[in-house]
């Protein structure tokens, strides 16, 4: 029984719309998946092995090669990673199969590394006017909530 | 959408669907107009929870009608910041538009550029961290802001209500929206420039409760007029540390707690019962720059080329940061030019906010008399 996970210590996953997208945090690349590989990632990751998953999809037509190719390139990229056994059991929605032909996709993007690799833009605080002001943060708190609470 | 479209033609389809998209899930709820003694700008609200926001903080500009008014700002609660964006345009589809969702999942937010308009204010911005959309729409001159939690207390973290949209607004060849206090007597208004944390909005609330005139602890207009140079107050309320709120609590009845910002570091407080001292178009008489010293008594002397070089950078310094407008020359060089010929003073505050007080008041009485 083999069971990964989310390489989560530099993957970043987001399931929109039935879409996942997986973003490499320290390249920038990020892969998108289409639905029927999406469900295939959400099995994996909710911890069923990728024996009961094969098991399962096999019956639908599903080329093994394209399953082992969709896996190892998962594992190769380094999205997932080993992870401790469970029982949990494959949860395919079969139209969604259907829809995709069977087949599963696993895209890799470098469009966007200069701008994810960034630093994020910071809004600007009020650094000084809003900034913590550690002194006042030791007031007398029942004393505050019952000055605000009769100012309110 | 077709390739060859020009960002402006986007960003008006853009803007043309969102105001459907509003319309489509509300009514509108209330028409206001602020009055910023410059400009007069129309507020439309969709959603009944940003009254409450509008009336506390924007008390003594707001106005239930204006004759006419310069631009509007489209209000409306955002319930579902995705389900919005997708049907502003198919181009924010999250589901077939990795890029955009890998930016906006890593960024936190999306945002487009009209270089013609900024280029480096977005025209059109989404950010998911705090759930808010802006945009701007150049024909109608309209401001788009939505928002999706409008709790008090987690508005508040955003600081003073559409600051950014306001300080577009009142940004002309002759006025610009200011970081500073300014507060005075008998028309000699003083305006304290000074970054945080140095004791100005302080000393610019007390010496309101102390019946000085007043426009601002924080935010204000500044208009050059010929050589003379006026202040206009914008906001009713004014934000005091846990410390200065409990020290000037006895004195402060009858203004109306807001909110305590979520972090309680900073009690924000509605001042509608000091509007008598409010005062429009306020004549600047001079510049001063506030120092928290550990002299027993506080002191005003006039700066030093060196000091006024200071008082000048922290006023530019701390309105651009707030404004994002670090990279606006053409405002920096504005603001210069406004405040570089006046007199600059520096006051040296004390621990006792009472006696600083005291101080300004003793100054300004004397200051050119005759």
């Amino acid at each position: 029984m083999a069971n990964y996970q989310l390489n989560d210590s530099k993957m970043f996953a987001d399931i929109t719309d039935g879409i996942a997208i997986i973003i490499n945090s320290e390249t920038g690349i990020y892969y998108g998946m289409n639905a029927f590989g999406t469900q295939i990632y959400e099995n994996i990751s909710n911890g069923v092995s990728t024996e009961k998953i094969w098991e399962k999809i096999k019956t639908l037509g599903t080329e093994e090669e394209n399953f082992k190719a969709f896996l190892d390139a998962m594992i190769e990229k380094e999205l997932i990673i080993p992870a401790n056994n469970s029982n949990a059991e494959p949860n395919i929605d079969e139209n969604i199969a259907k829809e995709d032909n069977f087949i599963l996709e696993l895209k890799e993007y470098n469009d966007a590394q200069e701008l994810l690799l960034a630093d994020p833009i910071h809004e600007v605080k009020e650094e000084e006017g809003w900034s913590p002001e550690k002194s006042s943060l030791n007031e007398d708190k029942e004393d505050v909530a019952r000055r605000e609470a009769k100012m309110v | 959408m077709t390739t060859n479209k020009t960002i402006q033609e986007k960003i008006r389809e853009y803007n043309d669907n969102l105001l459907k998209f509003i319309k489509s899930n509300n009514d509108v709820k209330y028409i206001f107009y602020l009055d910023l003694g410059v400009k007069t700008v129309r507020l439309i609200c969709y959603s009944e929870e940003f009254i409450p926001h509008i009336q506390k903080q924007l008390a003594y500009s707001l106005k239930e009608n204006a004759e006419k008014y310069d631009t509007t700002i489209i209000l409306w609660k955002v319930n579902d910041i995705k389900q919005t964006i997708k049907y502003i345009s198919s181009d924010f589809d999250l589901k077939t538009n990795l890029k955009l969702r890998a930016e906006l999942i890593v960024r936190k937010q999306i945002s487009i550029y009209d270089n013609t308009y900024s280029k480096t204010k977005p025209i059109f911005n989404v950010n998911s961290t705090h759930d808010v959309i802006n945009s701007y729409d150049r024909i109608s001159n309209t401001y788009f802001y939505g928002v999706k939690n409008l709790d008090p207390e987690e508005f508040i973290k955003e600081g003073h209500i559409f600051v950014q949209i306001l300080n577009n607004i009142l940004k002309t060849p002759n006025t610009n929206l200011v970081h500073g206090a300014c507060v005075g007597l008998d028309n000699k208004g003083i305006l304290l420039c000074a970054r945080g944390q140095r004791g100005k909005s302080t000393l610019a609330v007390l010496a309101m409760i102390e019946g000085f005139e007043y426009v601002s602890d924080d935010y204000l207009t500044l208009e050059k007029e010929g050589d003379n140079l006026y202040a206009h107050p914008i906001y009713s309320i004014i934000t005091l540390s846990p410390r200065m709120y409990n020290e000037l609590y006895d004195r402060l009845d009858g203004t109306r707690f807001i909110s305590n910002n979520a972090r309680k570091d900073k009690y924000v407080i509605n001042i509608s019962n000091f509007h008598n001292q409010f005062k429009k178009k306020y004549p600047i008489k001079l510049c001063m720059f506030p120092e928290i010293v550990s002299d027993k008594e506080p002191s005003i002397k006039e700066c030093t080329q060196q000091e006024k070089g200071r008082a000048i950078t922290h006023l530019i310094h701390s309105t651009i940061f707030q404004m994002n407008d670090i990279h606006d020359i053409n405002t920096i060089q504005k603001l210069i030019k406004m405040v570089k010929e006046y007199e600059f003073y520096k006051i040296n505050l004390c621990n006792n906010i009472f006696k600083n007080v005291e101080c300004l008041k003793e100054f300004i009485k004397e200051y050119k008399n005759g």
